[in-house]
């Protein structure tokens, strides 16, 4: 292992002398290559925002929702609070502005402008609206003497006095329903439901569109046959949706919100809640990262002219890491690969390991040239101190990102390929084309530098290498005399970090994380107090045989189920709904309605009966709750928002209830098969799935990034020491957060295997070198000394630099984002301050031999071989 | 929740009329078509056939993946008022089992300001109830028996409501036909499921042959195929008809069994006292039944 370490620092060392010649050929070749990349970039990207685009095809949950969509329409609607500012929606004003935007929403669903034409835009996402559900067309159903009223509370009788909105409103109170989804209790909040065709549109559908072409005389492609043949043994097609793209979303949001931001509507406060309006504040939060993610570029341009104060050292490294990104995603699209909003973690990462691989190498060409070395020496050195580091690096964050590839959530996997790729090219880059690149400009200007030290007279040195070099020139003769010292703090702090990070909450609460003020949370918070909730749950009932749901015990079960549901979990569940409080208000209005006959009735052929009601219902309408032979029904549950650790907990917990609940009747309905599904619960699987998988890639990129230290340190004692400086700043995050109470989210947990890449290539930089001096010099203080001076200023650089550009997204609106600027910032800190003093510490206190006795072995058999590591 | 006579499922799109013998504006066609509605609804008693079922398609042919649903009934109506406009009809579940004996009443007038009329009968109840449910634009359009009809389906007398133009001419299936686009009008717009509808109409017979609707992002929604022809008193009408859903692939068929029309009814049958007097309406309809 050790010729080969010794042949990749040979090869390294040669490098720049190597490939200077070809100078120009590398330079056409690269700018050829990344043309062909940007090219491809342009042509073939494709990025699927879908949530579905997360779960594999024969995803069981994906499959049931899937399931649940075909039989029972679309559960991804919009539910639209608006709040009366006179306090009572059901004022005159109030009244007459909801008749209005009713009005407005009914006539944008099928595309009919206020002059009375029709355009039905496929530009226009509004025409999606399937139905516009409000207190002015809700339905009331009562009982006076003979006669059943099933009529529109509002609508077209609309209430002219005082006294007939008051009879309106005592309607509304008896009809149990109606309360909490379209009024509040207090009546100052109402609710419009806008059930949608989102995720229930066939692929197919687009075909089918505009067949104004064919001729319409020719035959069908069926034959419509007087008698048809049963075959029971064939399956009916499954259908398939398109997915809803998130620009979809934020289309129909912007359109939604013109209406209701028009100045007849300001009577009304309104509070979005529903997918859509999730999608369009996730949408909205990507626009802003973009702008930090920007800069966070400037922050790094900025920094990197600070610290070496030449536009060289700023456009190179920007060259070398925009073409990674440039390369790694043409690479992809070129593949035909459809990326996720995750590239730009990619992005991330590439920017982050990039600067990293410059910065040492500008670092240490810096530090020879001022030694007096020529720019091609200078070079030399250079590349041979930190080649073989950057290579380290390179393989265990590649490593590590490969091991997201285990991940059976696709986008993961992608993302772990697509960043290990862009790593490896910033590799490439920085060993084949900085050289040259530097060979034409380069930072450090010898002329001018020896103008400066005439004018200093030798007596200072330049400002900024002074405060840096003279406090990295103490940190040895400081560690020293607390070499234990130092360890133990360190390691009582690591202890405590560890007891934290065992009390850290894997939980992620979307409204929550946001701020205290924005607007989903002020919403969910208005709909979880006032109205049904702004989350909705469902379960799926497939009793496998015909009519089963018109049977009384089917109907009761159900009913009691959602009885227990609503008593036992409370924080959870606002209201329940199913077929079976179909059946009890149709009982009691049957019944002149008294309330004693608001239940299933006993006997089969009047709940039969009563069904037939609901049977020549709108067919779209019964479809949503009960399919055509009565065998599969769903029971709908709004909830209160949640985080996931909540949420997880009491969908298996209701999943268990929903079982326990029918264990009667499974011996008539052995085919009978539950499932708890809908849009939250995919949405919730996925975020606590992320958390978990990546928790374990956490932990096997951890596993694979030590094996590697060992193997590239040839040393089992080296490897393991250098991953202590490793996991602390990990479990720094993780413990503050535990210690803090701060929920570990599924966006901070992406970004952790960052926070270790940077955090490990410090290390590998610091022990690389150290390892160089201690087998050339033979001691600890010396070789300790010669590191920090050497490797130091390059591993503070790019601290600064990636601290103060991780930092940029703590402006982030989005919790999600802003805490892990503000932690990725602090553990990329933390990484240093563990390189700089307990690596040292360490080092001082156990005075590790790291492979010495061998190497000294090797070379005194050897005295001209090529065994040397530096 | 008002039930649309039954007969007139059977009937529309569907009457005999003078020949066509000079060329006709599309609105023209379908206003003659429409109008023999009412006057094939008249003193008729029909016992009928309604079964739905899940279908794929195989080799061109049809083929349902389950047993077909089946509902069975018997109604009879008439038609009232000075232009024959107004509807009476009653209409009794005679099968499935747990559902026989339910009936519906129900008066519909021409005038738009006059609600319509319905009387419901729980047979496992045994008491009768008036419905009322609105009337003009608080109407949707609503299933028959859970089937894949609908009232909009079945509709007539709405003309008004659409523009129509001829989108082509020539033979269909060996008849000569138009076809016609009818395009709901913004008041129509509202209460529709559908974006246009396309409507083979027979040049000899002025029957329907097909009509397909579309939805709102104008792919094919249904298609309704009428078969068996039978020219009765005058009047040409289909007794089979099948509406296919293509979005969901099912089928509803609705088969008229048996059909008197022109019979003569006595006033009092078109009343409650049929919904709930199962001997006098059994009585009643026995003697009906002759006329088959």
């Amino acid at each position: 292992m050790q010729s080969v370490l010794s042949k990749f620092n040979h090869f390294f060392e040669a490098a720049p002398q190597r490939f200077l010649p070809w100078r120009w050929s590398i330079i056409t070749l690269f700018f050829a290559i990344s043309a062909f990349m940007i090219y491809g970039m342009m042509t073939h990207f494709t990025m699927d925002m879908s949530l579905e685009s997360w779960f594999q095809e024969d995803d069981p949950t994906k499959l049931s929702l899937d399931k649940f969509r075909s039989e029972f329409g679309s559960d991804d609607g919009i539910y639209l609070v608006y709040e009366a500012s006179d306090g009572d929606v059901f004022s005159e004003k109030s009244l007459s502005v909801l008749r209005q935007l009713h009005t407005e929403l009914d006539n944008a669903r099928v595309g009919l402008q206020l002059d009375g034409k029709t355009d039905l835009a496929i530009e226009s996402m509004l025409p999606r609206i399937e139905r516009v559900d409000s207190l002015y067309n809700a339905r009331y159903q009562i009982a006076e003497g003979d006669t059943l009223i099933s009529n529109k509370l509002i609508a077209v009788d609309f209430p002219k006095t005082s006294s007939e909105r008051e009879q309106r409103r005592e309607l509304a109170l008896t009809q149990e329903n109606l309360e909490l989804s379209y009024y509040s209790k207090n009546f100052h909040f109402g609710g419009i439901i806008l059930k949608t065709d989102f995720g229930v549109v066939p692929v197919s559908n687009d075909q089918a569109i505009d067949n104004n072409s064919i001729d319409l005389l020719s035959e069908d492609e069926f034959e419509a046959d007087a008698v048809f043949s049963v075959d029971t043994n064939l399956q009916t097609e499954k259908i398939e949706f398109q997915d809803m793209q998130m620009d979809e979303y934020l289309n129909f949001m912007t359109e939604l919100r013109d209406i209701t931001g028009k100045p007849a509507y300001q009577h009304f406060n309104f509070y979005f809640t529903g997918n859509a309006a999730m999608m369009e504040f996730a949408l909205n939060n990507m626009k802003q990262s973009a702008w930090l993610l920007g800069l966070m570029v400037l922050a790094v341009v900025a920094l990197l002219w600070i610290l070496f104060k030449s536009w060289s050292a700023v456009i190179w490294p920007i060259l070398v890491i925009a073409c990674s990104a440039f390369w790694a995603i043409g690479f992809m699209s070129w593949l035909g690969i459809t990326l996720s909003t995750m590239v730009s973690l990619s992005f991330m990462l590439i920017l982050a390991v990039g600067t990293a691989d410059c910065v040492h190498v500008m670092s240490a060409y810096i530090l020879y040239r001022k030694e007096g070395l020529d720019h091609r020496k200078a070079m030399i050195n250079a590349y041979r101190k930190t080649g073989l580091p950057i290579f380290l690096t390179t393989i265990t964050t590649m490593a590590g990102m490969s091991a997201l590839m285990i991940s059976d959530l696709p986008q993961i996997a992608i993302f772990g390929f697509n960043s290990a790729l862009g790593v490896g090219v910033a590799f490439i880059f920085t060993i084949f084309l900085l050289p040259v690149l530097l060979d034409i400009w380069h930072p450090y200007n010898s002329k001018k530098e020896n103008k400066k030290k005439y004018k200093q007279n030798g007596q200072k040195q330049n400002s900024h290498k002074g405060w840096l070099q003279s406090l990295l020139d103490t940190i040895p003769h400081f560690v020293k005399p607390r070499s234990k010292l130092i360890v133990l703090t360190y390691l009582s702090i690591f202890a405590a970090f560890v007891y934290g990070a065992t009390n850290v909450r894997v939980d992620t609460n979307l409204a929550e994380l946001t701020k205290e003020d924005s607007e989903i949370r002020v919403t969910y918070n208005v709909v979880d107090e006032q109205m049904m909730g702004g989350q909705n749950l469902e379960f799926m009932l497939d009793l496998g045989e015909t009519d089963a749901l018109k049977q009384p015990l089917v109907l009761q079960t159900i009913a009691n189920l959602q009885d227990y549901i609503e008593v036992t979990y409370p924080d959870f569940v606002v209201k329940t709904f199913s077929l079976a409080d179909f059946v009890k208000d149709t009982n009691q209005v049957m019944h002149e309605g008294q309330e004693s006959y608001k239940r299933i009735p006993q006997d089969p052929r009047l709940s039969a009966q009563l069904l037939y009601l609901f049977d020549n219902a709108n067919p779209r309408d019964r479809r949503n709750i009960v399919n055509d032979d009565y065998s599969k029904s769903h029971i709908s549950i709004q909830l209160r928002n949640k985080g996931s650790y909540e949420y997880t907990q009491f969908f298996e917990s209701v999943q268990q209830d929903l079982e326990q609940h029918f264990i009667p009747l499974k011996a008539q309905y052995p085919d009978m098969a539950l499932n708890v599904t809908g849009g939250l619960s995919l949405m919730m699987e996925l975020i606590d799935h992320i958390s978990w998988a990546q928790i374990k890639s956490f932990g096997f990129a951890l596993t694979i990034i030590t094996i590697l230290m060992v193997i590239s340190l040839s040393s089992l004692q080296a490897g393991l020491i250098s991953m202590v400086p490793n996991l602390l700043p990990a479990f720094f995050t993780f413990g503050v957060m535990g210690l803090l109470g701060i929920p570990l989210d599924t966006d901070t947990l992406i970004i952790a295997p960052l926070i270790i890449g940077i955090a490990v290539d410090d290390t590998i930089h610091f022990i690389a070198h150290y390892r160089d001096a201690w087998f050339e010099l033979g001691d600890v203080d010396e070789a300790l000394k010669s590191t920090i001076k050497e490797v130091g200023q390059a591993v503070t650089f790019t601290t600064l630099v990636l601290a103060i550009g991780f930092s940029m997204l703590a402006f982030s609106d989005y919790l999600g984002l802003a805490k892990t600027g503000i932690f990725g910032s602090l553990a990329i800190v933390v990484a240093l301050s563990s390189d700089l003093l307990l690596l040292p510490a360490i080092i001082h206190w156990f005075k590790p031999d790291l492979g010495r006795r061998r190497y000294l072995a090797k070379k005194a058999e050897k005295p001209t071989g090529d065994v040397s590591c530096n | 929740m008002q039930l649309t006579p039954i007969l007139l499922l059977v009937m529309v799109f569907s009457f005999s009329l003078v020949q066509a013998n000079e060329t006709l504006s599309a609105r023209s066609i379908m206003d003659k078509v429409d109008a023999q509605q009412r006057e094939a609804a008249d003193a008729t008693l029909s016992k009928s056939r309604l079964s739905s079922c899940s279908f794929v398609i195989k080799n061109r042919k049809v083929v349902c993946t389950e047993a077909p649903r089946v509902k069975l009934m018997e109604s009879v109506s008439r038609q009232l008022g000075p232009d024959k406009k107004d509807n009476q009809t009653i209409s009794i579940i005679l099968e499935p089992a747990s559902e026989r004996g339910i009936g519906m009443l129900t008066y519909s007038y021409d005038d738009a300001q006059k609600d319509t009329e319905s009387w419901l009968y729980l047979s496992a109840l045994g008491k009768v109830k008036r419905m009322a449910s609105g009337s003009g634009e608080d109407q949707e359009p609503v299933s028959l028996f859970g089937s894949e009809f609908t009232t909009e389906d079945m509709e007539s007398g709405k003309t008004d409501e659409y523009d129509y133009k001829i989108l082509q001419e020539g033979p269909y299936s060996g008849n000569q036909v138009w076809v016609i686009e009818a395009t709901p009008k913004p008041i129509r717009l509202k209460k529709t499921n559908y974006s246009r509808l396309l409507i083979w109409v027979d040049q000899t017979r002025l029957l329907a042959l097909k009509v397909q609707a579309y939805d709102k992002r104008g792919a094919l929604h249904k298609r309704t195929v009428f078969k068996q022809f039978e020219k009765i008193e005058e009047t040409w009408i289909s007794r089979d008809l099948t509406v296919y859903n293509l979005k969901i692939k099912r089928l509803s068929k609705m088969k008229t069994e048996k059909l008197a029309m022109n019979i003569d009814v006595e006033n009092s049958f078109l009343t409650q006292r049929s919904l709930t007097d199962f001997a006098y309406r059994e009585k009643t309809l026995a003697a009906l039944r002759k006329f088959f």
